[in-house]
């Protein structure tokens, strides 16, 4: 609306009341997050054990797929040397290693095995479930290797003595992100999908939240209601998506919230391909 | 309005930012959630980039403009806008995008020696594959690790090369033999460790070959060894540096071009060391952990040597980010976070080639097409259309649950349009539709005495008006896109400032500064002036016009009836002034003070450039400057630059948005939540990149965009997820 100068403002006062009542009002809708994610992904590189920090899900593109971890677990510092040098840092960094890959290959057969028949009906995750089995066992292998060679030194054996003591009593630091539950995602569908959940907190587990179902932004397309969480045996999560035959591409979201607060935890998307 | 009625979005701002999520917004897929009109003072879009035609059709810009390789979203959604434009009815005349922006792959550095003075050193960077907006991997890509490997890359082509050009370099090579191979460690991390340990803890004759095997050992270490060995690359690094510094003393670093390549490997080396040693391989805030330091005092703590902090390199990148606070160069400062991310992007990230020109204006080549591709979508236009106030909630009309929101915006309107209709903002140019360098008047009401009255509709200082508007919430607008640039913040939201610490620290902290820009047409090329490097982007030259290019290519997209040879670009920084900008003759004053700038410029500085563009006494050549409204009799001698075009960027909103250090936490985000119905958009936001481009402000307008309507998804916006 257009005030002539010669009255300006005048009518600018006469703001509508209606218009500040808040049920009028329309609202942005709250953001998955609020600032990037800065952490360099490619700081998971060769088996250190730390995992995406928090980006909640596994993506799968190919519709079937397997176990996608999705913990976010905080990264292990190096306590501080007693001995200066790289061949210090080295062995003790080293040890941590071989002792995180070893909880992390436990843990991995644990929920390998807890993932039962739906897992092994799926060739892809299968191969999936090998690799994991193998990368850990292999890395595993690789670091033992390694601290056997620098303790054949018989210089450095009591510097890994001293630093494995020092070891055991540092606490993995609490660095980072609080503890996000893990989600095991089983995904029944023909189409190639991408899955995209966001971190849910630990307390999110029990009992396991709640989804009304994925809807997509043409309204000519139908929502996807096969989806729900479950708990699992060895704790966390299992996400349960049946996607339809013939469901139209695109992305289908939805809010992931408590089921008895009906507070939101999270958000959850799926991206399906034609 | 019912739930179901489009929401009705009021964007502020013709910028980058605003367009961008204009765009996002309008998508055909949106299935019209969205009923949007964007507000823009003038009869222009463009913020920034905006341009103009002038007599002859020339162009007439803002400052020197070209688009890096890695703007991949930006990129992305200018090819989206000319394949819509080409897939809808008739043919576009935009045409394709690649016919609009050209390759570009050299840039020069100007550097000084006490024997001869200035001299250029100029630097081809080689085409790549893909192009700028095609997908992307960019988790691969945007990897910490990923970037140390290429940087050892980069290391390894600088150590060949100057092998290629040393005899005596190559011959040494030839005769030494490396004591390991790296490329037998390959997944083998305890022949990794062991190589290392042998390698820095033993006596060595450097040699050009055993630099390269500890490059590949360093790369194979970073694929292979776990973050937490990091220190052990460390000390790699370091090791490397120190041998390679060694082995350049061996003699080379008498000779200019290996001086300058020593410069550039120190730095890549300080920067390996420093990013190793700060812990950014694993450090969860990325590269905004290092965002309080300088990035030349980084550099220094990394190992540089003084004499490459200060070498054309880092100059010539402190010159195009225009980092010097208040424009004065004797205080350059720029984030290290934002200058790692930026020129790791910018040299590790390209495709296509390292720069993009645009074949005629900005106005022209990015706002024409999206002006025209948003109105068949739908988008309003109220041009002419002056923010002057966004109205903020009244605590009593606020629920705990929703907050603070906006109610109102006040704007000054600065003309009408004749019977009421749309302004119709583009003429065409050699076929091509194109912004002019001033309204067409004939469709403004009163436009015969607004244009005798020599209204500037893009003058902060210039407050006439036809009218005032107010629009409120739920009656006129539902959303609010703030894409007006941080310069312009405490002019138009006393009302948030007053009451937002947050918004008050951000002005207060993400700094801006004045630019200068002149452009001159002439009818000599450079080779008759005797410019011996090919087409390029020339900076690191004296201030204050730092950067400067060549732009003959433009001169076949204006009118002229007898073109001339060329045309060249200049910009810089502009110092501060002491003269209060409250002062309604500041902008006179300060376009007064460009104009001196560049005649004293041309007068005295350029002659380094090109010496045939002096006469025999020493003085400028004037008569090579074209006039496109030549006199009889022609102006003679300084008198000809009068007819040339030159601007200083003074108003709030065209001030260039810097990174000084311990900035970044002080922006806010798009995505921020603080106002219920509002985002912001621009290259001032938090918004991933966080530096004054055109590729921050379209990333900052799609987080807009994702703020109102979810889309598009995070992950979509390319190195918003980035280190």
């Amino acid at each position: 609306m257009i005030t002539p100068d010669a009255d300006k403002q005048s009518q600018a006062s006469a703001n509508n009341a209606a218009g500040l009542k808040p049920v009028l009002r329309k609202r942005r809708p709250v953001p998955e997050r609020e600032g990037p994610i800065r952490a360099s992904r490619g700081a998971a590189a060769a088996g250190s054990g730390t995992a995406k920090p928090d980006k909640g899900g596994g993506k799968s593109a190919n519709g079937t797929a397997g176990p996608a971890e999705a913990t976010a677990r905080p990264v292990a510092a190096a306590p501080a040397s007693e001995a200066p040098g790289s061949i210090a840092a080295t062995v003790q960094a080293a040890y941590q290693v071989v002792e995180r890959n070893i909880q992390e290959g436990r843990a991995a057969a644990e929920r390998l095995r807890a993932a039962g028949a739906p897992l092994a009906d799926t060739p892809n995750s299968k191969v999936a479930a090998n690799r994991l089995l193998h990368m850990t066992r292999d890395l595993g292998a690789a670091w033992a290797d390694m601290v056997t060679a620098f303790v054949r030194e018989s210089d450095l054996r009591g510097l890994l003595e001293r630093v494995s003591g020092h070891d055991r009593e540092a606490a993995p630091a609490a660095t980072a992100s609080p503890p996000s539950v893990t989600v095991v995602q089983r995904i029944s569908s023909r189409q190639p999908v991408e899955v995209v959940l966001s971190p849910l907190a630990d307390s999110a587990a029990v009992p396991p939240p709640g989804l009304a179902g994925l809807y997509s932004l043409d309204a000519k397309a139908p929502p996807i209601t096969a989806v729900r969480f479950a708990v699992r045996a060895g704790g966390g999560l299992e996400l349960h998506i049946d996607v339809p035959d013939g469901q139209p591409p695109g992305t289908y979201a939805g809010a992931v919230v408590d089921v008895r607060s009906q507070q939101p935890l999270g958000t959850l998307s799926i991206k399906v391909f034609g | 309005m019912g739930a179901d009625e489009p929401a009705r979005v009021a964007i502020i701002g013709g910028g980058c930012a605003a367009i961008a999520t204009a765009f996002e917004l309008s998508r055909p897929e949106m299935a019209g959630r969205f009923d949007i009109t964007i507000y823009q003072q003038g009869w222009r879009l463009g913020g920034k980039g905006a341009s103009g035609r002038g007599a002859a059709g020339r162009i007439e810009e803002h400052g020197l403009h070209f688009w890096l390789g890695f703007y991949e979203n930006a990129f992305r959604l200018m090819r989206e806008c000319y394949a819509e434009l080409e897939g809808g009815p008739g043919a576009s005349p935009f045409g394709h995008w690649q016919d609009a922006f050209l390759t570009e792959d050299t840039i020069g550095l100007s550097a000084q020696s006490a024997a001869d003075g200035w001299y250029n050193w100029a630097t081809c960077f080689p085409a790549r594959d893909g192009l700028p907006g095609d997908p992307v991997d960019a988790a691969e890509l945007f990897s910490v690790r990923n970037y140390l490997g290429s940087a050892a890359g980069l290391l390894v082509a600088l150590i060949e090369s100057l092998d290629s050009r040393s005899s005596e370099q190559a011959a040494e090579r030839q005769t030494s033999r490396p004591r390991f191979s790296a490329a037998t460690l390959v997944g083998d991390p305890q022949g990794v460790l062991r190589a290392i340990r042998d390698l820095v803890g033993g006596a060595v004759s450097v040699s050009s070959a055993l630099l390269v095997e500890a490059l590949a050992l360093f790369q194979v270490g970073l694929r292979s060894l776990p973050s937490s060995l990091s220190n052990v690359l460390v000390d790699l690094a370091i090791w490397i540096s120190e041998q390679l510094r060694r082995w350049l003393e061996k003699g080379l670093v008498r000779k200019p071009y290996f001086q300058h390549v020593w410069e550039v490997m120190d730095i890549v080396v300080a920067s390996v060391v420093g990013v190793l040693r700060s812990g950014l391989l694993t450090d969860e805030r990325g590269f905004d952990a290092i965002d309080d330091h300088d990035w030349r005092e980084w550099l220094l703590l990394g190992g540089a040597s003084k004499r490459s902090v200060e070498s054309p390199f880092i100059r010539g990148l402190y010159d195009l980010a225009m980092a010097y606070e208040d424009g004065d160069p004797d205080r350059p400062r720029l984030s290290a976070a934002a200058a790692v991310r930026g020129t790791l992007r910018m040299f590790f990230t390209y495709r296509g080639a390292l720069y993009w020109k645009m074949r005629a204006g900005m106005g022209d080549v990015v706002f024409a097409p999206y002006y025209e591709a948003l109105r068949r979508r739908g988008v309003r236009f109220e041009f002419f259309h002056k923010l002057t106030n966004v109205g903020l909630s009244a605590r009593d009309d606020e629920t705990p649950d929703e907050g603070p929101f906006i109610k109102s915006l006040s704007f000054d309107v600065q003309a009408r349009v004749r019977g009421g209709g749309a302004f119709k903002p583009l003429v065409v140019v050699g076929g091509k539709p194109c912004w002019p360098s001033g309204p067409d008047y004939s469709q403004l009401v009163g436009g015969k005495r607004l244009a005798s009255e020599a209204r500037d509709f893009e003058s902060h200082w210039d407050k006439r008006r036809v009218a005032t508007t107010t629009l409120n919430v739920g009656e006129d607008f539902d959303f609010v896109v703030l894409g007006v640039s941080i310069g312009a913040i405490p002019h138009v939201c006393p009302e948030i400032l007053a009451r937002d610490e947050r918004w008050r620290a951000m002005v207060e902290n993400v700094k801006t500064v004045e630019t200068q820009a002149f452009q001159v047409w002439m009818d000599h090329n450079l080779d008759d002036l005797e410019w011996p490097e090919p087409n390029l982007i020339g900076s690191a030259f004296t201030k204050p016009f730092d950067t400067w290019s060549d732009m003959a290519h433009t001169i076949p997209e204006e009118d002229w009836e007898q073109p001339p040879a060329t045309v060249l670009y200049f910009c810089g920084a502009l110092a501060a002034s002491p003269q209060p900008p409250a002062d309604p003759a500041y902008p006179v004053a300060r376009q007064a003070v460009v104009k001196d700038h560049a005649l004293d410029y041309l007068r005295k500085t350029a002659r380094h450039l090109w010496p045939n563009a002096y006469d025999d006494g020493g003085g400028f050549r004037w008569d090579m400057l074209r006039d496109p409204a030549e006199t009889t009799p022609p102006a003679t001698g300084e008198a000809r630059f009068d007819s040339q075009y030159w601007t200083a960027n003074v108003n709030p909103s065209d001030r260039y948005v810097l990174a000084v250090p311990g900035s970044a936490k002080y922006r806010i985000s798009p995505l921020d939540m603080t106002y219920a119905n509002m985002t912001v958009a621009g290259d001032w936001t938090s918004c991933g990149l966080n530096e004054g481009c055109v590729e921050a402000a379209v990333m900052s307008g799609r987080l807009a965009a994702n703020a109102l309507s979810g889309l598009p998804l995070l992950e979509d916006i390319v190195g918003y997820d980035h280190p």
